[in-house]
């Protein structure tokens, strides 16, 4: 009888904290969002804000951050990125009696509180759609809010960790400060930016694009600092760039595109067999499945002329991802391997009465039911872009029809802009659901 | 058994997390509230009254009346411009500017450019359709002698759970006859941020 007890008590704990929710649709909102459905892919995130179940409130928000984002109703989009970033700063001070249930049963018993990579993701997200909305200002404090958080992090990791700082975010905040006429903080930030792009190139093998580099040495010559742009573009001396009085009379264009999905976790498990049973570890680990076409070249025509831009690769999430994790899988594995230890000090306390053969089958009973209890955590931000291209092109003032040459040799139609002298203009597409920004082709 | 069942128990009661309930309780304005630390009505009322206060106590406003028969100088507010780490709503601390300006009585203070159009759409739409003797006629706006532009600007420093905060607004006042800076000031604000590392 007691026994019963015992494996009836077990087994409660182990559905009550394994019982999750049948979890969110993604592929669903997916097929929404390819096929421009945008109304019922904002309704299908919020009915679906149940499903993300209660310690998924984080995801959720991100998700539908994303979703309005895309749908273009960036005022919805902010205020879910602000709840998101309060969210997730909140659960950052840990929970003591979540985490005592971490350690003796799963992490997913935790509130999600995000990988560090995402919430620094938030606000560069956050900052393209403030650059899409034409709100310049606020698209800096995006900028300015990532470097704070990154910092921040530095200090708690001691710099152990990859990624310290955000170079695409440097460079996008180089070209604001351009376009609001200051160059010298624009030349602080192309400079920083190239040299982060050379931690890039160790770290997950990007470098940094031409454009950047001739920005760094056009505003550099404009600002008197030549020679330290130099010292970190070794190749200035044959390099050829649009001198600052050169792009006076000419507009800039600023392509940003989002291409394939941001990585996976997937679980790996080891089964140790022990006369008691056997015990059980997870671990999450990183899945990628980068882009199948990259994009070829920015195409803007005019009456007059035809201008084509190369565009680079400007943040690689999916290598950026896969670092983080493994910058903490020193502090992941001892979390598993201290929760297994002390899973199996319970099970020893729960069979510790009557015979030996009844202890011997209550522990394997138990060490069973472990088998379904102890889960990796796997959640992520489902909807981030896996890489991030930019392209960045001075035209002379005029309209124009942008289009994309894809890696196919295809050619997409995506929008018509009119560029006067001395003005920026931010461009936006994301290859994964191009009917949002270029249009469903019949 | 009995301890077993208590030790469940406790991890189970660990486990379900915290109740929780809404309250409203209604406040002065003029109370000060700090919830998460950042930018708040309190800071750009208090940088406002100061700021202006500081402006008006300079010998500009009696220099530009003795020059023009004892007409009070008049002031448009510009723009103050976001540089901070944090979504600041400009537009209200303009309003409070603004408010702290006209309630000082010793400038004469004329619309925003945005609030401008408005206002001649108003007076074009008085031209066709009110009587002759209420319609405002055209070119009897009052130019501005001089406009108040500015910046808030932050540096952030923290570590997990604490943070200190420095706000600095600056202002300047110019000449838009001579685009001479007459005024430039500025006011800062330090705040240290502390949130509990740990809760349940």
């Amino acid at each position: 009888m007691i026994k019963m007890h015992k494996a009836v008590f077990a087994l409660l704990m182990g559905f009550m904290i394994s019982g999750c929710a049948a979890g969110f649709n993604h592929s669903q909102l997916n097929r929404y969002l390819e096929t421009g459905e945008c109304n019922r892919a904002t309704a299908y995130v919020d009915q679906g804000r149940k499903s993300y179940g209660d310690n998924g409130e984080l995801l959720y928000l991100l998700d539908s951050a994303m979703v309005y984002f895309q749908c273009q109703d960036f005022e919805s989009a902010q205020s879910r990125f602000r709840e998101a970033e309060d969210l997730a700063e909140k659960l950052w001070t840990e929970s003591i009696s979540r985490n005592i249930a971490a350690f003796a049963v799963s992490d997913n018993v935790l509130k999600y509180q995000g990988e560090d990579y995402e919430r620094v993701l938030i606000h560069l997200v956050s900052a393209i759609g403030f650059l899409r909305a034409g709100r310049l200002d606020e698209a800096l404090v995006e900028c300015r809010r990532l470097d704070s958080l990154l910092s921040l992090f530095n200090a708690t990791y001691e710099e152990k960790n990859v990624y310290k700082e955000d170079a695409f975010a440097r460079y996008l905040s180089g070209m604001l400060h351009e376009a609001d006429g200051e160059l010298d903080d624009a030349f602080i930030d192309y400079y920083k930016a190239v040299r982060i792009y050379k931690d890039y190139a160790k770290a997950y093998g990007l470098s940094a694009p031409a454009v950047l580099e001739e920005d760094l040495l056009r505003v550099a010559q404009a600002v008197g600092r030549l020679d330290e742009a130099r010292s970190v573009v070794p190749d200035s001396e044959s390099r050829s760039w649009l001198t600052q009085s050169d792009t006076r009379a000419m507009g800039r264009v600023v392509y940003i595109q989002f291409s394939g999905f941001a990585p996976l976790k997937i679980q790996d498990r080891i089964i140790i067999p022990t006369r008691g049973g056997p015990v059980t570890v997870a671990f999450p680990r990183m899945v990628t499945a980068p882009p199948a076409c990259r994009p070829g070249r920015l195409v803007l025509t005019s009456t007059e002329a035809g201008i084509e831009a190369r565009i680079f690769p400007a943040e690689d999430i999916n290598r950026i991802a896969v670092k983080s994790l493994n910058d903490r899988k020193g502090r992941v594995i001892a979390k598993t391997m201290v929760r297994a230890a002390t899973k199996q000090v319970i099970i020893s306390g729960l069979a510790n009465q009557g015979d030996e053969e009844a202890q011997a089958t209550i522990r394997l009973l138990l060490n069973m039911i472990n088998l379904f209890v102890e889960q990796a955590d796997t959640r992520t931000w489902r909807l981030l872009p896996g890489e991030i291209h930019v392209s960045r092109v001075y035209v002379p003032q005029g309209e124009y029809q942008v289009n994309l040459s894809l890696c196919d040799g295809d050619v997409r139609s995506l929008e018509k802009i009119r560029i006067a002298a001395g003005d920026t203009s931010f461009l936006f597409h994301d290859a994964r659901y191009p009917c949002l920004t270029a249009g469903c082709r019949q | 058994m009995k301890k077993q069942v208590g030790i469940i128990f406790i991890v189970i009661g660990l486990l379900w997390g915290g109740c929780s309930s809404t309250s409203v309780k209604r406040v002065d304005v003029d109370e000060t509230v700090d919830l998460s630390g950042r930018w708040n009505d309190t800071d750009s009322r208090l940088v406002s009254e100061e700021m202006i206060k500081d402006v008006l106590d300079r010998s500009w406003v009696q220099d530009h009346k003795r020059a023009h028969q004892g007409k009070a100088p008049v002031v448009i507010v510009g723009t103050v411009r976001n540089r901070s780490d944090e979504h600041i709503n400009t537009r209200t601390f303009v309003k409070d500017l603004e408010r702290a300006l006209i309630n000082s009585g010793q400038v004469d203070f004329v619309a925003s450019a945005g609030e401008r159009g408005e206002v001649r759409e108003e007076r074009k739409d008085q031209a066709s359709f009110a009587t002759e003797e209420t319609a405002k006629g055209e070119g009897e706006e009052i130019g501005a002698d001089f406009m108040l532009k500015g910046s808030i600007n932050t540096i952030t420093d923290r570590i997990k759970g604490e943070q200190v905060k420095f706000y600095q607004v600056n202002l300047e006042l110019i000449s838009i006859k001579t685009q001479r800076k007459i005024w430039i000031g500025d006011k800062k604000i330090k705040k240290i941020v502390k949130q509990s590392r740990f809760g349940f």
